[in-house]
């Protein structure tokens, strides 16, 4: 089962073999984890839209068509996404602060940790469409094309839009 | 080639991504301007610090509650496999259509005053029967579809009200109640469905249903509402938000 595609896991899936969505979700959950982490830079909020990312993709599971399935995941990552930075807006709270989870901070040399915690501030304040680009170009490292399918939008427009958020964070970050 | 029109192309440059026609023009630019290279320098120092980032890790949990939700999931494949395999879905869409129909036909068929057990009403009792069975499902999503089909019934379907209102009180989802409440407005002309919801806004706890109580009871204009709306106002723990709903709606009543 191990060397059988995305594809051909999430077809499965749609045709009622549940099981395989625990290949699924080996292959998925750390990056689509990582993501929401970098976009609200909170944990324990993070793991509730992970799970329910896949908790969508097992209930719409019959509405899978065969497309890119990292496409798709990543579509309904964001969509997950937007829905709580909009239900947040409303109830007016802080979604940067209330980071409590207790997890291992990583064991990195000390300047290159401060390097990266200035980033990730910096990151912070950008528009989240600017956010989600570097976020999915630069950490999840998506290639151009994969971002243009997944925002609906084309390779050129995605590179461009790149670029400029880069540039962007480059004057926040110095 | 200037430095505005190289500024645009640099992160390009940087990630080999440019054509090497581009690519030669901007290094021979690069090589002979010094405000250039050190933005290029910055740039890939800046570039840099995203490599030395390392994927974080979730904690256990989210595997362990993944796996309890697909269990689940699986449990209700196995439910809806058991079940004969007719759609129900169709079917209770088909029988509302026809229910409309029906009900029409009879409508008329009193007002010139015959009261016979026609085919059309043995067929509605059929469709009555299916619809109470659909309210006791256990699946909360297929109560809801029920609470919505019963709101083609007429108020003179007393055994279609009545498991509304119980479920208006008792189904433990808060949405099956809601969709209950909404049904039951439309019998509001019915002595027991008032006061029912009236009931209701006493003992609810859940601040969503209080205001769609509020609302109803509030649209339809009823007075003896006024009393557990004042009560649930002078309540330290009403969110303010259900405060703001009640007295809104009170000033509608007074």
């Amino acid at each position: 089962m191990k060397h059988l595609t995305d594809e051909d896991l999430m077809l499965e899936v749609a045709n009622g073999n549940l099981d395989m969505m625990s290949i699924l979700f080996d292959r998925y959950h750390v990056r689509i984890y990582n993501f929401f982490n970098k976009m609200l830079h909170n944990k324990m909020v993070s793991e509730d839209l992970t799970q329910d990312v896949f908790i969508k993709i097992l209930k719409y599971r019959t509405s899978y068509k065969n497309g890119n399935f990292a496409s798709w995941i990543y579509t309904i990552a964001r969509n997950i996404f937007s829905a709580y930075y909009q239900k947040q807006k409303k109830e007016r709270t802080n979604i940067i602060e209330d980071d409590k989870l207790s997890s291992e901070d990583i064991v990195l040399s000390e300047g290159k940790k401060e390097e990266l915690d200035h980033l990730k501030v910096a990151l912070l304040q950008l528009s989240n469409s600017d956010r989600e680009l570097i976020v999915m170009h630069r950490y999840q490292e998506i290639k151009y094309e994969q971002i243009a399918e997944i925002i609906g939008s084309s390779e050129n427009a995605v590179k461009v839009r790149v670029h400029r958020a880069l540039k962007k964070l480059k004057d926040i970050y110095f | 080639m200037k430095c505005n029109d190289i500024e645009n192309k640099l992160i390009g440059f940087i990630e080999g991504e440019l054509t090497k026609q581009e690519s030669s023009l901007i290094q021979n630019h690069i090589d002979s301007c010094s405000n250039c290279q050190d933005e290029v320098a910055q740039m890939k120092s800046f570039l840099g610090v995203f490599d030395a980032d390392v994927e974080e890790m979730p904690s256990a949990n989210l595997k362990m509650n993944f796996n309890t939700f697909l269990e689940q999931e699986k449990q209700q494949i196995k439910v809806v496999q058991l079940q004969p395999k007719t759609n129900w879905k169709s079917h209770l869409r088909i029988a509302a259509s026809i229910l409309i129909v029906v009900s029409a036909f009879l409508i008329g068929k009193h007002q010139s005053g015959e009261s016979q057990l026609t085919i059309a009403e043995k067929q509605k009792i059929k469709e009555e029967k299916q619809v109470l069975a659909l309210l006791e499902n256990q699946s909360a999503s297929k109560r809801i579809q029920a609470i919505d089909l019963s709101e083609e019934f007429t108020k003179t379907d007393t055994k279609i009200i009545d498991a509304l209102i119980n479920k208006l009180f008792n189904d433990k989802n808060v949405n099956v109640r809601l969709a209950a409440a909404e049904a039951l407005s439309k019998f509001s002309s019915l002595e027991k469905v008032k006061a029912a919801l009236i009931k209701s806004l006493e003992t609810e706890k859940v601040s969503s249903m209080q205001i769609e109580l509020i609302q109803i009871l509030g649209k339809i204009q009823e007075k003896r509402a006024l009393e557990p709306m004042r009560k649930l106002l002078e309540k330290q723990e009403t969110p303010n938000y259900v405060k703001q709903e009640l007295q809104y709606n009170i000033a509608s009543l007074l």
